[in-house]
């Protein structure tokens, strides 16, 4: 028969871990409710780019843009990586980590010159592990991305697009589609192509109605680049708001697996207990018998 | 787009400052100032449609008596239908502007040292951009 100390001081122990998990669960909870607030916010402004463009396209304007166009012959590729810092949030990073590999051998096998960046603790760490060493690692992301972070990277691919040192950038990131899905995706930012898309949205109106100032050229400049920092930055409003989510479902799934044990483990503590009890009554008995 | 929240009153327009972040202003307003890449422009009911490029500077927002001011930094501004729609990287009240934090700032990048013509054309953007924070924390 199983000790009932040893067993008791088993369910104290999984309490505790419960009471853990829970609370890991309840911030998950609010940290996700945050988070998705700013992505809320940050669909807004892109909506508005998005409005925005399409008003330019109804000048007639040729939307061409260096950025737009791909270019020929890849030579130099970036990847980057979208992780979290922190584990206990399920499959999150083992997904990204595993797609991400991936994409990279994929990405290696057709440029010739490749760069690997990666946001993320658990991403670096898992890469390292692997045998790939990251050219650049943040760790500086965490819930909160914060717009003027994100646009000091941006501005550094900008600038490198521009200059040659990147024919391609790719982002493999945790899409958030809805709350209860998730998926990793693989998105290649640079060259930005899918401004097209908006193309097909302003053929439904006339001629514009708008003055620009100074020009609808100039304006188109400036609206490309903002265009690629916004989805960047999504990408990391994104894999924030995933990760909670993530973190919130693992930890929900151990509080009740936690609270299972604990029934369990009750039971068999009670069992113990009274067995215990019921082979010290008969050994009473026996003495009292044996007496007689 | 979100649905209008605020009243417009008969002589206001309805303006909406937006950053990736947050939607930091949705209110109506008599008039608004807006820093275009060259120089400020104001708005007022019945202002024609237009899309413009912003500059560096300040943002106001002016009813009745009563000014808000902000330090945006880029992006654009489209008017229509009444409706200003600024979008930016950046937005800042200008209450929250801290003047002997800029004043420090500026000073030590005036003092870098620059090499070059992009660099030297780098530090007197940030030279001037920080200048205008400062004005305007100054003043707020």
């Amino acid at each position: 028969m199983a000790n009932p100390r040893a067993l008791d001081k088993r369910r104290k122990s999984i309490k505790n871990i419960r009471k853990i998990t829970r609370t890991m669960e309840l911030i998950a909870t609010a940290r996700f409710k945050k988070a998705m607030d700013r992505a809320a916010a940050a669909t807004d402004y892109t909506n508005r780019i998005t409005q925005l463009v399409a008003d330019l396209a109804k000048t007639g304007l040729e939307v061409s843009h260096p950025l737009l166009d791909p270019r020929d012959e890849p030579r130099n590729a970036t990847m980057l990586l979208l992780t979290a810092n922190r584990g206990l949030c399920g499959g999150f990073n083992g997904n990204l980590i595993r797609s991400g590999l991936r994409q990279w051998k994929e990405l290696k096998e057709s440029v010739s010159n490749c760069r690997l960046e990666i946001a993320g603790k658990r991403g670096i760490a898992g890469f390292r592990f692997r045998g790939h060493e990251p050219d650049e690692e943040f760790t500086h992301f965490h819930d909160r991305p914060a717009f003027a972070e994100v646009d000091v990277i941006a501005e550094r691919y900008l600038q490198d697009y521009a200059a040659g040192r990147i024919d391609k950038l790719v982002v493999v990131y945790m899409k958030f589609e809805t709350i209860a899905r998730q998926s990793v995706a693989v998105e290649t930012l640079l060259p930005l192509g899918s401004l097209a898309a908006d193309d097909a949205e302003a053929d439904a109106g006339g001629t514009s109605q708008y003055e620009f100032l100074p020009s609808p050229e100039s304006i188109l400049e400036e609206v490309v680049p903002t265009s690629f920092k916004v989805k960047l930055f999504k990408c990391f409003l994104d894999s924030a708001v995933s990760e909670q989510i993530a973190r919130m479902t693992a930890m929900k799934s151990a509080t009740e697996n936690a609270d299972e044990l604990i029934k369990q483990l009750s039971m068999q503590y009670n069992r113990a207990r009274q067995g215990r009890i019921t082979s010290e009554l008969m050994d009473l008995i026996g003495g009292v018998e044996a007496l007689n | 787009m979100a649905e209008t929240t605020t009243t417009v009153g008969a002589n206001q327009v309805r303006c909406t400052v937006v950053t990736p972040e947050e939607t930091v202003v949705d209110s109506a307003a008599e008039f608004v100032a807006l820093p275009l890449f060259d120089g400020e422009l104001g708005v007022a009911r019945n202002h024609a449609p237009m899309i413009g490029r912003l500059g560096f500077g300040e943002l106001r927002l002016r009813t009745g008596n009563d000014v808000t001011r902000f330090y945006v930094n880029g992006g654009f501004v489209q008017v229509s239908d009444n409706e200003v729609s600024v979008l930016t990287n950046r937005a800042t009240p200008a209450a929250k502007l801290d003047a002997t934090a800029l004043a420090e700032q500026a000073a030590k990048t005036l003092a870098s040292r620059a090499a070059g013509e992009e660099e030297l054309e780098l530090r007197e953007r940030q030279v001037n951009q920080l200048n205008a924070q400062l004005r305007l924390a100054r003043k707020g």
